[in-house]
């Protein structure tokens, strides 16, 4: 039935318009008809490579009449031959069986007399043991050697350490002396300082001797100073024009010595 | 490339390893070193050592595990462990490096007596009879009247394995 259609298919292209709606219903059978063919077609066909086939006899089955009945035949010698060839591996045999006598016979002797490689062993590992006493010695020099470098060291900066402190100590006691030499100075001019008691007294001293600290300086380092205030007025006073040490230098010769005078009396104070 | 300026690809070259004096023998273990990345005069020549032998002696004792303690203790030192649970100190203070090797040879190095004995021992473990890279013959087909190497001489075919005289057998 189903070749049928297929037939009816190829046959008939106008039914092309039907063929949609019967290959959806029919699909699956389609596909397995084609692949019977195929299968009945050819007679091996696995989709798989060429296995290659092991070589020669399969394990299971016997081993061929060849193999199994074959018997080795020895050549024929000759009886005379056969005699040499005999003694010949006797005589060999008993020189290897006395050889391997006399070689364990010599190792035996080496490893009695202290040769073998025990022996051997046993003195490096005395030599190894002379040889980390001759070490530990060493190192024991050495340690004493480094304590008392460093015994030397120590002391030799303790003794600068020492003498820093010293300097040191020295230093702030004479700071220390200076202080309170200051100190014992500032006590001493406190006298002469302002206090409740003798204020008014003092106003009235700063009256009577006033302490000019108005000055003008020149380059050389003249100092012309302001002309003491007059304390009572005498005769008309003078209308000021400037400040009061606006003065033209050279004409009034008279005011450097004042002036000296000033600071004499400044100094005094 | 600054991996190519100064003494750092001399002593890298295969033949300033070879150089080497100290072959520690088979009692050593480990080898640890106390030195100073910045030394003063006394601790410079484990430094220096440090510098120009270490790849020296890992490259002759390639078994023996080395351990840098830079910077850890004041005194530079040097320190062995011995597969028999010892310790070998060595105070390596004010050494150069030239006497802080010739101290590590003398005390750990193998001696003559040592040599002797690994020398006797190799050839009583020398057997004709094997073969290889590290015997006496690398091929069997070195021996005279032996077939020689199918890659010398091709062997006939019933001898290779390619050979099966059953074609009907699958």
């Amino acid at each position: 039935m189903i070749f049928f259609a297929i037939v009816n298919f190829q046959n008939s292209p106008k039914m092309l318009g039907s063929r949609l709606s019967s290959t959806i219903t029919t699909g699956r059978c389609l596909l397995a008809a084609t692949s019977h063919a195929e299968v009945t077609g050819s007679i091996q066909k696995r989709q798989m490579g060429r296995r290659q086939p092991k070589q020669g006899k399969p394990p299971i089955l016997p081993p061929s009449k060849k193999v199994l009945y074959h018997v080795v035949h020895a050549a024929w010698q000759k009886p005379e031959d056969v005699e040499e060839l005999l003694w010949r591996r006797h005589a060999y045999n008993n020189a290897v069986v006395s050889l391997r006598e006399v070689f364990r016979a010599e190792i035996a002797q080496n490893a009695s007399h202290g040769q073998g490689i025990e022996a051997m062993k046993e003195a490096e590992a005395l030599e190894f043991d002379e040889l980390i006493l001759e070490n530990q010695k060493r190192n024991e020099a050495k340690r004493a050697a480094r304590e008392s470098r460093e015994s030397e060291a120590t002391k030799e900066t303790k003794r600068v350490i020492l003498d820093e402190i010293h300097v040191e100590l020295e230093k702030r006691n004479l700071e220390k002396k200076a202080a309170e030499e200051e100190v014992k100075r500032a006590i001493e001019r406190s006298s002469g300082f302002v206090d409740r008691e003798n204020l008014e007294k003092k106003i009235l001293e700063a009256l009577e001797k006033p302490t000019i600290y108005d000055f003008a300086i020149d380059r050389a380092g003249n100092k012309y100073f302001v002309p003491q205030p007059v304390k009572y007025q005498e005769g008309t006073p003078t209308r000021q024009k400037g400040r009061l040490y606006d003065q033209t230098l050279g004409t009034q010769m008279g005011m450097m010595e004042e002036a000296a005078g000033g600071e004499k009396r400044h100094l005094e104070q | 490339m600054p991996f190519m300026h100064g003494s750092m690809p001399l002593r890298r070259t295969f033949f300033y390893l070879q150089q080497g004096k100290v072959k520690f023998r088979d009692n050593v273990n480990v080898f640890a070193m106390g030195f100073h990345r910045n030394p003063n005069e006394q601790q410079s020549g484990a430094r220096d050592f440090v510098y120009w032998h270490w790849a020296q002696l890992q490259y002759h004792n390639p078994k023996v595990q080395l351990v840098k303690h830079a910077d850890k203790v004041i005194t530079p030192f040097a320190r062995a462990y011995l597969n028999d649970g010892r310790e070998v100190l060595f105070d390596l203070d004010g050494m150069r490096r030239e006497e802080i090797e010739q101290a590590l040879a003398k005390t750990l190095g193998k001696t003559e007596l040592v040599e002797r004995r690994e020398h006797l021992e190799s050839i009583a473990k020398l057997n004709p009879a094997d073969f290889g890279s590290k015997n006496e013959r690398q091929c069997m087909c070195e021996v005279q009247g032996q077939h020689p190497c199918t890659g010398l001489l091709r062997a006939p075919k019933c001898m290779t394995g390619k050979q099966r005289w059953n074609h009907n057998l699958i």
